[in-house]
């Protein structure tokens, strides 16, 4: 409590003038990361079960290629990669395959493999044989073969992302490290405890694409990391730390790319189209552990905070691991939770099963008090202008969200809905409490809709 | 799993992102505007006496009542908790002199509520601001009983006092002068900036108070710093420039009328102003320069309030030609949006 109001103090009264209402491009969400980013990264339990859907990851569900009854260790494939699009995944446990078949997942109930846990913890060989020299394309396999995808939260497959179409040449690379949720911590205590680590994923990255910079992107509140991460980089002058300002979503990849290169990711474009790539530190870190330790991506480091978590930590999750052992690892509740959120409460998804096993995307599991999870009544928009000042790609929500209430979605589309980047800064900054983003993703719904009908 | 902790007996809401929204709500913000105008309520009662709080209340118990039996008479939701009548009635009572009438107030808190707020459809929709409105049209239907400005302390009936504006009206733009103004010396500056011995209306004449204000508005964040000042801008430059650099020229132009008082609480009303960043500065400029014609070209002692009027009318076309910019897209330029017609 007593850290709330010296938090509120020196944002609220003594940081006036970064804070004036002004046109931001963000907005000032609250941040609570106090009560874990300080907290050393510990082992999570590993629980007797474990969960792995076959969609952890953007684009096609895996294949299976186990059947119930058969034994796997830790690195173990059981579901392959189905197509340019998709990911191979691995067991994180040793054991056996018990079941294939639907469980309840952050898509609601989808087909799952379930393992029983022998808690033999024994390893597979490594994805390659140790005394191998990788060439940089060789790497790039690896990493395609190890599952890796976008651990910040988006899950989009690393090797496709890494392999940009051959008409673009990339010459920045942005490894992103500005968590600007409120209660994640994960990314932060990555680069404080595995910072060497990290700059070695850098050069493997830097060698798959020979870009001319690099930078780390890392929002101001997170003091920690840019100063060890500065350590731990030296001389070097194409990795370079940027202590970014903490609002919110600064850690959105087409904000970054314009904050840290000015340039700006034309509509329907990828960012190799502006030169650029953005890469998660989590992400790195994945890599790094595939090609200097030859192991598949079996575990993440996952926050679970919240006001009515007893004991918030950072924590090693083995993937596949339920929700329910993880509040055990916390100690339980202090209060009532009202939501359990995947992800953190700007842009994460409510759950309402502590079945649901971690995946690859699992960055926070965010607990909400019972008070916070009530939303306020709606009421008539004041004209505050508020949404405008902080959509990050400068868009008028309330006009897209009016047109769309209006039923006129040429209007909707006219205004750029298809731009939002589903912040929901928007429907965070309304007093009047209007469901902004919500319309508008309805009318971006109904407009794609409509296109692929004509 | 475990016995004490059993996820599925707890019960867990789903819902759309973002699951967390800021606590601040469209009641809190008008609690905000109302805390800062008790700093020229204040000021008016210390300079005005007790016939200010008359005001005061007439003003604020007819602007509530009006939305209230508007609300009720026409089955709309009733939403006078959203403290905005109350937001009005202040504003209408802090800008007239103290010699007004009782009904003209329960007269402009009607035509503020039920007309220009009501009729265009209630809060966030009005073109234009409800209290410079009413402002306005007690000035042009009622002038002789809205216009006596009176010396502080003297009584509502006493003689009658040029204000300072009457003064500039007349003497910088050989305006039809009458007695009065020949007569009168323009205040010192310091009196008009804190409003001592000051005839005027009586929420309008301590400067200070108003940027106390201002500073609150601003730390709150209720209001954006950057517009009263782009307001003020033009009617200080304009009258440098046209007086041959006269720095206290300048400040009577800055200082007087409700020049302040409208940059702070006027020119930043939410509903009757633009939505786009651009048009936003476009339509304080605009405001600013227009108070300056009026007062060059008129002896009309509310140019303030004519000059935010017009630049309300304009901000559906601000708000049409002004968009911001999209990120990724190019800049339609203004007069090409113009010729596509939007
Ligand atoms: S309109 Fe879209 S991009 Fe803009 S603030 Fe709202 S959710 Fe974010
Ligand atoms: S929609 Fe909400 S944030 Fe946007 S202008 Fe209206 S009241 Fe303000």
């Amino acid at each position: 409590m007593e850290e709330e109001y010296y938090n509120f103090y020196r944002k609220e009264v003594f940081a006036i003038f970064p804070k004036l209402k002004w046109k931001r491009e963000g907005a000032y969400t609250v941040e609570r990361k106090e009560r874990t980013e300080h907290r050393q990264i510990e082992n999570a339990s590993v629980p007797s079960e474990l969960v792995y859907p076959l969609t952890m990851h953007i684009g096609k569900p895996a294949t299976p290629v186990v059947d119930v009854g058969d034994k796997v260790k830790i690195g173990t494939l059981i579901a392959e990669k189905a197509e340019m699009i998709s990911a191979n995944t691995y067991s994180s446990v040793s054991g056996e395959v018990i079941e294939i078949g639907d469980h309840p997942t952050i898509q609601g109930n989808s087909p799952c493999i379930i393992i029983k846990n022998d808690f033999q913890d024994e390893w597979n060989a490594p994805l390659f044989a140790e005394d191998e020299k990788l060439s940089p394309e060789e790497k790039l396999e690896i990493i395609d073969k190890a599952g890796i995808v976008g651990m910040g939260g988006a899950t989009f497959p690393t090797s496709v992302k890494l392999s940009p179409p051959k008409d673009t040449s990339v010459d920045t690379l942005i490894v992103n490290g500005a968590e600007c949720e409120p209660y994640t911590t994960a990314d932060h205590r990555l680069m404080v405890e595995y910072a060497k680590e990290l700059i070695e994923g850098i050069r493997i990255l830097q060698e798959i694409l020979p870009v001319k910079k690099v930078y780390i992107a890392i929002e101001s509140n997170a003091h920690e990391s840019v100063a060890v991460m500065n350590k731990e980089i030296g001389e070097s002058e194409a990795i370079e730390v940027k202590e970014l300002e903490t609002i919110y979503p600064q850690g959105s990849e087409k904000v970054l790319i314009k904050k840290l290169t000015n340039r700006e990711v034309p509509p329907g474009k990828l960012p190799a189209d502006v030169q650029t790539l953005v890469i998660n530190v989590g992400t790195t870190y994945a890599i790094y552990e595939a090609i200097h330790l030859g192991k598949p991506l079996t575990k993440r480091i996952t926050t679970v905070s919240g006001e009515p978590v007893k004991e918030p930590k950072n924590l090693w999750v083995r993937i596949g691991t339920p929700m329910e052992s993880l509040i055990k690892d916390c100690g339980g509740f202090r209060s009532k939770p009202g939501k359990m959120i995947h992800g953190g409460p700007m842009m994460g998804r409510t759950m309402n099963s502590g079945l649901v096993p971690v995946g690859k995307g699992t960055t926070t599991v965010t607990f909400l008090e019972k008070k916070e999870a009530e939303m306020d009544e709606r009421s008539p928009c004041i004209k505050c202008s508020e949404c405008l000042n902080v959509c990050p790609v400068s868009l008028q929500p309330i006009m897209i969200s009016n047109a769309y209430e209006k039923g006129d979605l040429k209007k909707a589309e006219k205004l750029g809905a298809l731009d939002c980047i589903d912040c929901g800064a928007c429907s965070y900054i309304c007093p009047s409490k209007i469901p902004i983003l919500e319309n508008i993703q309805k009318a971006k719904r109904e407009i794609k809709a409509a296109k692929e009908g004509a | 799993m475990s016995e004490t902790i059993d996820l599925s007996q707890e019960q867990l809401t789903m819902s759309n992102i973002p699951h967390l929204r800021q606590k601040r709500t469209s009641a809190w913000i008008m609690k905000q505007v109302i805390i800062a105008l008790m700093f020229p309520t204040l000021g008016a009662l210390y300079f005005f006496g007790w016939r200010v709080l008359l005001m005061i209340a007439v003003a604020v118990g007819s602007c509530v009542l009006f939305e209230y039996l508007f609300q009720k008479l026409t089955k709309r939701p009733v939403r006078i908790n959203d403290y905005s009548a109350v937001v009005t009635g202040l504003l209408i009572a802090l800008s007239l002199p103290v010699s007004a009438p009782l009904w003209t107030i329960v007269l402009g808190s009607g035509f503020a509520i039920l007309v220009i707020k009501q009729l265009f459809g209630g809060i966030g929709r009005n073109w234009f601001n409800p209290a410079v409105g009413a402002r306005i049209m007690l000035s042009v239907f009622f002038g002789e009983q809205v216009s006596i400005w009176v010396e502080p302390g003297a009584a509502a009936d006493a003689t009658t006092q040029a204000t300072p504006l009457g003064i500039l009206a007349s003497n910088g733009a050989e305006a039809v002068s009458s007695a009065t103004y020949a007569d009168a010396e323009m205040p010192a500056l310091l009196d008009m900036f804190l409003g001592t011995g000051l005839p005027g209306n009586v929420g309008e004449t301590s400067k200070l108070l108003i940027l106390i204000a201002f500073g609150y508005l601003v730390v709150r964040r209720i209001i954006d710093p950057h517009i009263p000042l782009f307001f003020i801008l033009p009617v200080a430059v304009i009258p440098l420039v046209t007086s041959g650099f006269d720095l206290a020229f300048m400040m009577e132009h800055v200082l007087g009328g409700a020049l302040i008082f409208a940059a702070v609480f006027m020119i930043t009303d939410y509903s009757s102003s633009p939505f786009s960043p651009l048009g936003k500065i476009v339509f304080a400029i605009g405001a600013g320069i227009l108070t300056v014609l009026f007062r060059y070209y008129s002896d009309y002692a509310g140019g303030v309030g004519f000059a935010i009027l017009i630049m309300n009318a304009t901000v559906p076309l601000l708000d049409k030609y002004l968009q911001p910019r999209i990120y990724g897209h190019k800049r339609v330029p203004v007069t090409a949006r113009i010729l596509s017609n939007g």
